[in-house]
């Protein structure tokens, strides 16, 4: 079984990544190749090592990995990550790349513990070409904004604790806009899907009526900001809160009693 | 309520109706800018208490006043006269469904909710063209009323996400308090709250889109494409909903024609008749899994799969190491209780297993199923508490192989497959399920007819919101420029 592999994959992707949090929080001048060099080398060397991990499993299962709650937590390490070196290599900021890696470790540890049922079978409604798009770029634009929740709490912690700095809202603003961009054609496609697989584009299913908040929440945000960019305090709280709406929409649901029948909800007796 | 206070109300819609310009309730002053539909609002916000009072000289334009705290509903609105509106809006919404009943959005079919488009879209568009200054014209298209509205509605959709919704049969109506119920919190699309919300939500998304298409201007287009689009998404799919037809029809191999299909309340006949020529169930390989005989659970394996059955296959399951020594996909017992392969009907999977356990000597071997219609399941005990099991096998995928017949006399051959559906007559076609109880072995399927004509429309809509979603992600962040804050006053900045 692949599964049994995954301490080993999780343990030198956390160490890698480890690493590379370490390296990118020693202080540094802009002389030190060798140090930067070998900061990203192991960050991304972790990319690959999960990646590979993921491509592994996916061509052992038969099917993209990414329908139990630990197959999409990978997905979310990987694109966490990945997300965070990109970002990293446009604005240069270290403190986000740490943290982003040392999210990914939470999920690799999270799933270590506590590692959800891994299944070969695919319901029929999910076996469609809609499939992969609409939940691997629903997992992206999730990446993005609970990034950018991070970066929003950075904010309320500087506007309570230390000095405010405009550019830590504008990262966010970067994160939320191409994030919420990502979310509008994720809900879109699940639109375009469901009316293929169950008859109708939005059934108010708890799954659904959950990613609308969320996008709602952003999309305030958005608006706020754009309006009135001097209150960034309050701009910075609606960031913080949003995560907590978006976690609801993502792992909550399952928990929830108007939930009790989703058709999203996957765990349980399948 | 006292003879007196009713008085005074029917005084003031009296004074209201008969066109006479009001002096401010409060003050007595005569401000222009409290006009007519500004009653209705002093109406209810009667007896809030005055914080501030204009400048003598400029009572007519409160605006230009220095007031540090500005009173409710003074002119230009902000986030307070929103929050107001919004908050009335919703307790009236949930006070009519306590005492009235459901506000029946979904029961304006064509062509009423044609009518109440038109009219929706020409009221907004003749607004903001004729009465660009208007004050409420200005503040519907403000941030101020978009993120109100927003917010409200975000309340109205977070009810719904924390309540079981009758219509869709997800969550279990029971955990449900009478009050929750009594104020439609369990059927919120049908809920006047959640109309009155919607329309307000609208009514900014069509204020502020129309505002910024007039004067037309290049730089606005990704920002009309995304408003415009989303206003036409919700609008569409909220008064298409009345037209939307989910019908069910069931069909049995080798019986009738169908012409006929049912939704919770009637039957309907439709133009299209369906013969089921043959139903087909292609199953995964059945999943190998140990009971807890005592508990009667699955006793699952953390952290890997459960093994799916073939022949040759090694597994650990628990502290168990499994060896399938012959597996057939479709079998029967013969007089010895061995498992022999057929293809005849009412077959079952059966597997012959040997189990081994590091603490013990011996293996346990034998037959195990998970039976069928016609053949019982089989279970090896393989201690005190535990048995193996082979789990029913999860359809991998059903479909009816279908001959439909026209109302013109046509006829076409088709599968219909879950994800897959057929169209014809401009309804679409679903396999939606079967007679689970017989499996594979099912003659029967159950097909849904949708039927929603507002659909291309809905569509439109989300592509135009998805090429507004392209355009900023490619854009990516703008703070607004300073200057043009300056230059437009229309948001009531001072
Ligand atoms: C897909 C959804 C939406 C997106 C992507 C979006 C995006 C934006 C953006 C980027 C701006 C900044 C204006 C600019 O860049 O020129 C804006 C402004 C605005 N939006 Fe939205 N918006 C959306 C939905 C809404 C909704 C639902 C409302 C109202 C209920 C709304 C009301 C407004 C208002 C009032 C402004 C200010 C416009 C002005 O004062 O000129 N938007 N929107």
């Amino acid at each position: 079984m692949i599964w049994l592999n995954f301490p080993i994959i999780a343990l030198l992707a956390g160490l890698l990544w480890t690493t590379g949090i370490v390296l990118n929080l020693v202080p540094r001048n802009d002389g030190a190749r060798a140090l930067r060099l070998s900061a990203d080398a192991v960050v991304l060397l972790g990319i690959g090592v999960l990646g590979s991990f993921i491509v592994a499993l996916w061509l052992h299962l038969e099917r993209p990995p990414l329908r139990t709650m630990g197959e999409t937590r990978l997905w979310y390490s990987l694109f966490l990550t990945t997300i965070g070196f990109l970002t990293y290599l446009r604005w240069r900021y270290r403190w986000f790349l740490a943290l982003s890696l040392g999210m990914a470790i939470i999920f690799l540890v999270v799933n270590y513990l506590n590692p959800d049922t891994y299944d070969k079978t695919l319901m029929p409604a999910l076996q469609s070409p809609w499939f992969i798009p609409h939940v691997s770029i629903m997992l992206l634009s999730y990446a993005l904004v609970a990034a950018s929740s991070i970066v929003g709490a950075k904010a309320l912690y500087q506007t309570y604790f230390g000095q405010y700095e405009a550019d830590t809202l504008k990262l966010a603003d970067n994160l939320v806009y191409i994030g919420f961009a990502f979310l509008t054609i994720g809900v879109s496609f699940g639109a375009l899907w469901a009316k293929e697989a169950w008859g109708h584009y939005w059934t108010w299913d708890p799954k659904e009526t959950w990613a609308l908040l969320t996008w709602i929440s952003y999309l305030s945000y958005i608006h706020f900001r754009w309006f009135q960019p001097e209150k960034h305090r309050l701009q910075a709280w609606i960031l913080f809160l949003a995560f907590f709406i978006l976690l609801m929409a993502w792992f909550g649901i399952n928990y929830l009693p108007s939930a009790q029948s989703s058709v999203h909800v996957y765990s349980g007796n399948m | 309520m006292t003879a007196k206070a009713l008085r005074g109300i029917l005084l003031r819609w009296a004074k209201a109706f008969s066109g006479l310009k009001l002096c401010c309730i409060r003050c007595s002053a005569g401000h222009a800018d409290r006009q007519l539909w500004l009653i209705f609002v002093d109406f209810f916000t009667l007896g809030r208490p005055t914080v501030g009072v204009p400048q003598p000289g400029s009572p007519l334009e409160p605006q230009t006043t220095e007031l540090k705290t500005r009173r409710l509903f003074a002119q230009p609105w902000k986030y307070g006269e929103g929050f107001v509106l919004a908050g009335l809006l919703t307790t009236i919404g949930f006070s009519l469904e306590a005492f009235w009943g459901p506000s029946g959005l979904s029961q304006i079919a064509f062509p009423h909710n044609i009518y109440v488009g038109i009219f929706f879209l020409f009221f907004v568009g003749s607004a903001s063209l004729m009465f660009r200054k208007h004050p409420l014209v200005r503040w519907f298209g403000t941030v101020h009323a978009a993120l109100t509205s927003i917010a409200n509605f975000t309340f109205l959709v977070f009810v719904m996400a924390m309540f079981p919704q009758e219509n869709t049969a997800f969550g279990d109506m029971g955990t449900v308090a009478p009050f929750f119920k009594a104020i439609g919190a369990t059927r919120m699309t049908e809920n006047w709250a959640f109309l009155f919300g919607l329309l307000y939500f609208m009514l900014c998304l069509a204020f502020v889109a129309f505002k910024r298409t007039v004067p037309f201007k290049a730089k606005n287009i990704g920002f009309i494409i995304t408003h415009f689009g989303l206003l036409i998404t919700f609008f569409a799919s909220a008064l298409g909903s009345a037209d939307l037809k989910r019908l069910i029809m069931e069909v049995e191999e080798g019986g009738q024609i169908n012409w006929h299909a049912h939704d919770m309340q009637m039957v309907y006949e439709l133009p299209i008749g369906v013969e089921l020529i043959d139903f087909k169930v292609d199953e995964f390989l059945p999943k190998i899994s140990i009971v807890d005989v005592h508990a009667m659970k699955l006793v699952l394996q953390e952290g890997s799969a459960l093994p799916m059955a073939k022949t040759g296959l090694k597994a650990e399951l628990l502290d168990w190491q499994l060896e399938v020594v012959e597996f057939h996909p479709e079998a029967k017992r013969d007089s010895l209780g061995n498992f022999v392969p057929t293809d005849e009907y009412g077959n079952a999977p059966a597997a012959y297993v040997r189990a081994y356990h590091a603490g013990r000597a011996d293996a346990r071997e034998g037959w195990i199923s998970c039976g069928s219609i016609q053949e019982d399941p089989q279970a090896l005990r393989l201690d005190f508490d535990h048995s193996l099991l082979l789990l029913t096998p999860e359809p991998e995928k059903f479909s009816s192989e279908v001959v439909l017949y026209g109302f013109d006399g046509s006829s076409t051959r088709e599968t219909v497959e879950v994800n897959w559906p057929v169209e014809l007559f401009g309804w679409k076609i679903y396999q939606l399920s079967y007679d689970a109880d017989m499996g594979k072995w099912s003659r029967s399927s159950v097909l849904e007819f949708v039927r929603d004509p507002w659909q291309p429309v809905v569509y439109f809509g989300l592509f135009l919101v998805l090429a507004g979603a392209i355009e900023m992600f490619w854009l990516g962040q703008r703070i607004r420029p300073k200057e043009e804050q300056e230059a437009d006053p229309a948001d009531g900045k001072p």
